[in-house]
């Protein structure tokens, strides 16, 4: 099993090797491919960062745009990675104008942790299988909820969050993606993480009983 | 020795983690990332901490739903039209690195050509003298004519300057005005000369006593139109009066009289260069 996902992947890897040389010749075709490769990864990412479609279409065509202009610059290494931090950019980019315009703070309104229920109260024993809701309409509200936590996280908290827990990429990846080093992705990633937590536990209803925070 | 200090650092470590919460380190734990004495410590502190355990739990509840948020698809392709691509002529003028490199280069070679070129004449003393500066507008050196045979000449300022040069017309004023040989006149052209270049000739000045058959400002005052050989010592010997310096008036300006031609030439390639290094780069931004 193992190996026929990794047999997978060395073909993706090669294909797409081969479209990057021939994208970086000019040849929009080939870009093309990686687009359809990408573009719900570049998409979903764009909207949790942004928060909404329209500013998510607008930040993935220019990334798209921007990535076939410079693809020369495109030292090797990852690629989804390296397309990662042209929507990462063009998203902060969006909210940057967008707070210059509105002056509202992107870092959306801040948690107390005090007042998060159970926190500092009495624990609940959760079994270490810990389970999300699978009741599919419940499951729906239950995601929605953590979207909208992810948006009260600060930009940079939010980038960490969504591409290392969300997505799946690794530390190396992260770092690259967002043009810092190990050290602020592993300390932005913890203070994400439990502020998130913190949004989470006001809502308990989500859970099943035996799962609450 | 080290590893005595670091056992006893992670000790009173592993005790402090026994006294306070672990939270900050949770997030460490859970990407099982920490060391093993950190590790041991922690995980000694959950065992006796309900209140870490259970933020250690709703930590965990709140990464697994991190990663099962769904992919979401993209509400319409962000494939690139054909248009995109960079047409021919602009991508072989601005993707071919050494194009712009060739052309920074050669703009910078010829601004620092032309900066020593400068920077020469001003060292020797080509730059105009105040007495030059304070000329009524200088003669243009298309209507240089020259003057009647018997002028004086003057000796060069220091090494004298091509610049110095054109401006010497504007400098000779009245009769009697000194004017610069461009080139040396070889010995064997001044019978009784001693040496081989006798530096720059001085001759006799006519005795003419009409400033107006000189096309050049007259100065005021009596000062002014004394001859210029009597009011800048020549910084050579003057050769005695020969007669070759009867011989008709040499041109002013010729090939071998210093590399003044070449400046503009490379003025105009320095400016060239610089805007074609520029277009390049503003295409290159156009193009991003």
């Amino acid at each position: 099993m193992n190996s026929a996902k990794s047999v997978a992947a060395a073909g993706q890897r090669s294909v797409e090797d081969g479209a990057i040389a021939a994208a970086r010749k000019g040849d929009v075709n080939a870009f093309n491919q990686l687009v359809t490769l990408y573009q719900d990864l570049a998409y979903t990412v764009a909207i949790r960062l942004v928060g909404d479609r329209d500013t998510a279409n607008d930040v993935c065509q220019d990334a798209f745009f921007s990535a076939f202009r410079n693809l020369r610059q495109f030292q090797g290494g990852s690629f989804r990675s390296w397309l990662l931090r042209i929507v990462t950019n063009a998203s902060y980019d969006v909210l940057r104008a967008r707070q210059r315009h509105e002056t509202v703070s992107i870092d959306g309104p801040a948690v107390d942790p005090s007042s998060s229920d159970g926190s500092a109260g009495d624990p609940i024993s959760i079994a270490d299988d810990t389970q999300l809701p699978e009741d599919l309409a419940q499951r729906g509200e239950f995601f929605r909820v953590v979207e909208e936590g992810l948006k009260t996280l600060p930009i940079e908290q939010r980038a960490v969050l969504v591409l290392f827990d969300v997505h799946g990429l690794s530390y190396d990846e992260v770092a690259t993606a967002l043009g810092t080093n190990l050290g602020t992705v592993k300390s932005r990633l913890s203070r994400a993480r439990g502020r998130l937590r913190d949004y989470l536990v006001r809502h308990p209803e989500l859970w099943r009983p035996e799962e609450r925070l | 020795m080290e590893s005595t200090n670091e056992n006893a650092s992670s000790d009173r470590q592993g005790t402090v983690e026994q006294e306070r919460h672990v939270a900050d380190a949770l997030s460490e734990y859970l990407n099982g990332e920490l060391p093993e004495p950190r590790l041991a410590a922690i995980r000694a502190h959950l065992a006796s901490c309900p209140v870490c355990r259970h933020d250690l739990t709703t930590l965990q509840l709140t990464v697994r739903a991190l990663n099962e948020l769904p992919l979401q698809t993209a509400p319409r392709s962000f494939a690139l039209p054909e248009s995109a691509a960079p047409s021919r002529r602009l991508a072989f003028l601005s993707t071919l690195f050494w194009t712009r490199t060739a052309v920074g280069v050669l703009a910078a070679m010829l601004v620092v050509v032309l900066a020593l070129r400068f920077g020469t004449s001003l060292r020797s003393g080509g730059a105009p003298s105040p007495e030059i500066a304070s000329a009524p507008a200088a003669a243009p050196l298309g209507a240089y004519r020259p003057e009647p045979p018997g002028a004086v000449v003057p000796a060069a300022r220091g090494q004298g300057s091509a610049v110095a040069q054109v401006a010497q017309p504007a400098r000779q004023v009245g009769p009697g005005a000194a004017r610069p040989l461009a080139t040396p006149v070889p010995a064997a052209a001044y019978p009784g000369a001693t040496s081989a270049y006798p530096g720059p000739l001085t001759t006799p000045a006519p005795p003419s006593n009409n400033p107006a058959a000189y096309p050049y400002p007259q100065p005021s005052g009596g000062a002014q139109t004394a001859p210029i050989a009597q009011r800048a010592p020549l910084s050579r010997a003057p050769v005695a009066s020969t007669p070759a310096t009867s011989a008709a008036p040499e041109p002013l300006l010729q090939p071998s009289s210093g590399p003044i031609w070449y400046t503009p030439a490379l003025g105009l390639l320095a400016v060239l260069a610089v805007v074609a290094a520029a277009a390049m780069l503003i295409l290159d931004r156009r193009k991003r």
